[in-house]
């Protein structure tokens, strides 16, 4: 006994990203009033190349958040893999290979991560930042091991490969945010991803396979974040330390903003792509601000807070059962 | 003992949810010292009203007036601080503090900010041995049964000075000793002056315990009556707006072949909630389960679905061991499960009504790996037919629905699967009469179309109207079993209890 509305589209519409949709475009057109280089191509340019390589850390990121799950690792293993690659050159192992063992590793941190939350109910946030101060130390040692050389050439040529005048990572990004949306929203494996963020239990009793799926997204995201991060080396001269730096912060503020709930259920690629590259325009606006890095800093807190509190209040009732 | 002076009048309060409108214009008077009774199918709006007394929703439009003053501010912690307390359906309860503690949460027994504590032991003493109830007040709140629980959260809200006294459902849980001393304190309370809004399913405690009782039918004020008086017939011929003949068919003795069973458990045991249970489930049969609280039953129907992990037991398919149990595995088996609680699992509550319906049969709904939305409304939309489930749109989320419309909507995800075998746990529990009839005739036409289903339930006259044949559960075991006209309430009763040999 369906009974007809009208009014319901209204209630189809996603308020958050609408929002989101809303206030990049607003702090645009502000910038844009203020400085002259800001809507400009190059500048433009520049902000998405940053963020292209953070963002293939939130594909998986966002997935494991719409179960509501957590990966704090994502940074740690960011950082890790580049080095991990310079390591293995440095002792004449080409860059294809060096660049395969690294993603392997990286899968293996997922299965780890992915195996204890899922059969031994350990809880992913605090699993996962075992898992980043465990990778950090890695990297370090690493790090002590090579001791500043800079980095082959072969490998600092990899982020820097262009398809018509367009750097690669961009047009990787682009194509995988298209294609993971549309499987998030059409194709019936992803939408387990749902089912089981809403209702795990519930997932459970209809047949889906919870335990595995998620091993699966905490491999996907490690290696997501490996991916970002090897190309993220290869952008710059010499490995260094500031790479991946805070970058699971970032993810959690870049997710919460783009719609995903810290009690699961909800989110989408597209969005959290969005709200990442919002956060990378609010940045460039502080940049042209002259804003110091520690005040910076504090904005993205601020951001972060508010995110999570807006968060809250709209699964209030979630919270109430 | 009431007097005829009026403590509270509700005038004309509505309430809406979204598109549901859950109370509309409703209006009562409550005398100050009786004990008034709300009766309601599931989703008649008896919850939100309370709540609205309580202060825990806002009403759109109407008033609440205390002992002559309106209560504007809607909060929770000012209806506390007029002298309401109310009992909810579901526990709220602090696990790992005391019994006492339970019982006075807030800061009684305080001087200068520290807590007497040998006073506060002895009041629950106290309040504890006025129920009749064997419970030490310095026990842990988690090692007590759901009843007891229920026994402390009832004395909360009884033992403190109050003016009114809200209990929704508050006997659910409780065995008939514990009903009885709950009855018995709620009048020596209404004695004392204390008003008590009751809302209950169970009629013949109504009629036992309420002085009147005021009807509410889809969010409207029916009728308030008095108790004296009154036929059970006449309270459900007003709640339901109909007869009560349909509600239990007769059942008939069917014939059943027991030849090889479609689903057979061997030995299934697990430390500390059942152990060393058989049963096998016949093609086309009803099979009853029953057992009282902590005998078993619901752990036994978990493990049988593979969503409780087992020491011992192997479950046969046909005939054909099953490597592992896993909920996966059954699903393909055709095996289906029916949840007991449908609020904690069993359906996706912020989904839409066609997510909800999809996710047992993504496969089936998909072509190439794509789930065609196409498919997914006309599915949806058939089992809305079918199964009569008022909901706006398929779009609709659950949590907006109504108990026996979750209920009907979580069956007809199961049997989307067209499963050969159904687990029901508590199929009609916490819903109205008429949705309980409809779930009944629906098994019914389920079980003679050839699918065996195991049904888990605490109710009994439920089992005896439905089942072929009724294991009893006593103390982890079986204890019994019955099949055909030898299923009696009495011969049920007598094995769950332990009196029969």
């Amino acid at each position: 006994m369906e009974k007809s509305s009208n009014k319901l589209w209204l209630r189809d519409v996603n308020w958050s990203a609408f929002s989101l949709l809303v206030v990049t475009i607003v702090l645009c057109v502000f910038l844009d009033r203020k400085f002259d280089t800001f809507w400009t191509y190059q500048n433009m340019y520049s902000i998405v190349q940053e963020i292209s390589m953070e963002c293939f850390a939130i594909f998986g990121f966002t997935f494991l958040m719409i179960m509501g799950e957590i990966d704090l690792s994502v940074g740690a293993v960011y950082a890790f893999s580049g080095y991990f690659v310079a390591y293995l050159m440095a002792f004449g192992m080409p860059v294809w290979p060096a660049i395969v063992c690294a993603i392997l590793a990286c899968a293996l941190i997922g299965v780890v991560n992915g195996t204890l939350v899922v059969r031994f109910r350990l809880n992913s946030l605090m699993m996962t930042i075992g898992m980043m101060l465990l990778m950090l130390g890695l990297r370090d040692v690493l790090s002590e091991l090579m001791g500043g050389s800079t980095l082959k050439s072969s490998y600092r040529a990899i982020a820097r490969v262009e398809i018509g005048d367009v750097r690669v990572t961009i047009i990787a990004m682009i194509a995988i945010i298209l294609v993971l949306e549309f499987l998030l929203r059409k194709s019936a494996a992803f939408k387990k991803i749902y089912y089981v963020g809403e209702n795990l239990t519930s997932a459970t009793i209809y047949g889906i396979r919870a335990g595995r799926i998620k091993v699966l997204t905490f491999i996907a995201s490690s290696v997501g974040a490996g991916i970002g991060g090897i190309l993220a080396t290869s952008h710059v001269s010499a490995a260094n330390v500031t790479t991946g730096d805070k970058l699971e912060f970032k993810m959690v503020t870049a997710a919460i903003l783009g719609g995903c709930s810290l009690f699961g259920g909800k989110g989408s690629i597209a969005n959290s792509a969005l709200a990442l590259l919002f956060l990378g325009i609010v940045v460039d606006g502080m940049v042209k601000y002259d804003v110091e890095v520690l005040i910076q800093q504090l904005v993205i807190g601020i951001i972060l807070i508010i995110a999570v509190y807006v968060d809250t209040l709209m699964n209030k009732e979630k919270i109430e059962y | 003992m009431s007097d005829d002076s009026t403590f509270l009048q509700i005038q004309g309060v509505s309430k809406r949810y979204g598109v549901i409108q859950a109370l509309d214009d409703v209006s009562l008077d409550v005398r100050k010292g009786e004990i008034h009774a709300v009766l309601g199918e599931n989703g008649a709006g008896k919850t939100t009203l309370m709540r609205i007394i309580k202060g825990e929703r806002t009403p759109d439009s109407g008033s609440v007036i205390l002992d002559g003053k309106e209560i504007r501010r809607f909060d929770p912690h000012h209806a506390h601080s007029l002298g309401i307390a109310m009992v909810h359906q579901e526990l709220a309860i602090f696990e790992n503090m005391t019994v006492a503690e339970n019982i006075f949460p807030s800061t009684d027994f305080v001087t200068c900010g520290i807590v007497d504590e040998t006073c506060m032991y002895e009041r629950a003493r106290e309040a504890l041995v006025s129920f009749g109830v064997d419970i030490d007040p310095r026990a842990p709140m988690a090692n007590l049964t759901l009843a007891e629980q229920q026994v402390a959260e009832i004395l909360r809200a009884i033992s403190l000075e109050k003016k009114l006294i809200i209990l929704d459902e508050p006997t659910s849980g409780l065995k008939s000793k514990e009903t009885e001393a709950l009855i018995r304190n709620l009048k020596k309370l209404s004695a004392q002056g204390i008003t008590i809004l009751f809302i209950s399913h169970r009629i013949p405690e109504i009629l036992s315990l309420c002085d009147r009782v005021t009807i509410l039918r889809d969010g409207q004020y029916v009728e308030t009556m008095d108790v004296a008086g009154v036929t059970e017939d006449q309270l459900i011929t007003r709640m339901v707006g109909r007869g009560l003949e349909s509600l239990y068919a007769h059942k008939q003795v069917r014939d059943i072949d027991r030849g090889e069973p479609v689903l057979e458990a061997r030995n299934m045991g697990r430390r500390r909630s059942i152990q060393d249970i058989s049963l096998s489930l016949y093609e086309g049969e009803i099979l009853g389960v029953f057992g009282l609280e902590g005998s078993g039953t619901t752990e036994l129907s978990k493990a049988m679905f593979g969503l409780e992990r087992l020491d011992t037991g192997e479950l046969y398919m046909r005939g054909e061991k099953l490597p592992r149990i896993t909920s996966d595995r059954l699903i393909r088996k055709r095996v289906v499960y029916l949840n007991d609680n449908r609020k904690k699992a069993g359906l996706f509550l912020e989904m839409t009504a066609a997510d909800n319906m999809a996710a047992p049969a993504l496969r089936k709904l998909s072509r190439f790996w794509t789930l065609s939305a196409r498919a997914v409304r006309e599915y949806t939309r058939k089992f809305i037919e079918t199964f009569n489930i008022v909901v706006e749109t398929i779009r609709s989320k659950p949590k907006h629905l109504s108990g026996g419309n979750q209920q009907k909507l979580m069956l007809s995800m199961c049997l989307g699967t067209e499963p050969d075998c159904i687990i029901v746990n508590e199929p009609t529990r916490g819903i109205d009469v008429g949705a309980k009839a409809e779930i009944h005739r629906i098994l019914m036409e389920l079980s003679t179309g050839g699918t065996s289903i195991v049904m888990f339930s605490s109710e009994l006259p439920e089992l005896i109207s439905l089942a072929d044949r009724v294991l009893v559960l006593k103390d982890k075991r079986l204890s019994g079993e019955f099949i055909g006209r030898d299923i009696t309430e009495e011969s049920i009763m007598a094995a769950a209890v332990g009196q029969a040999a």
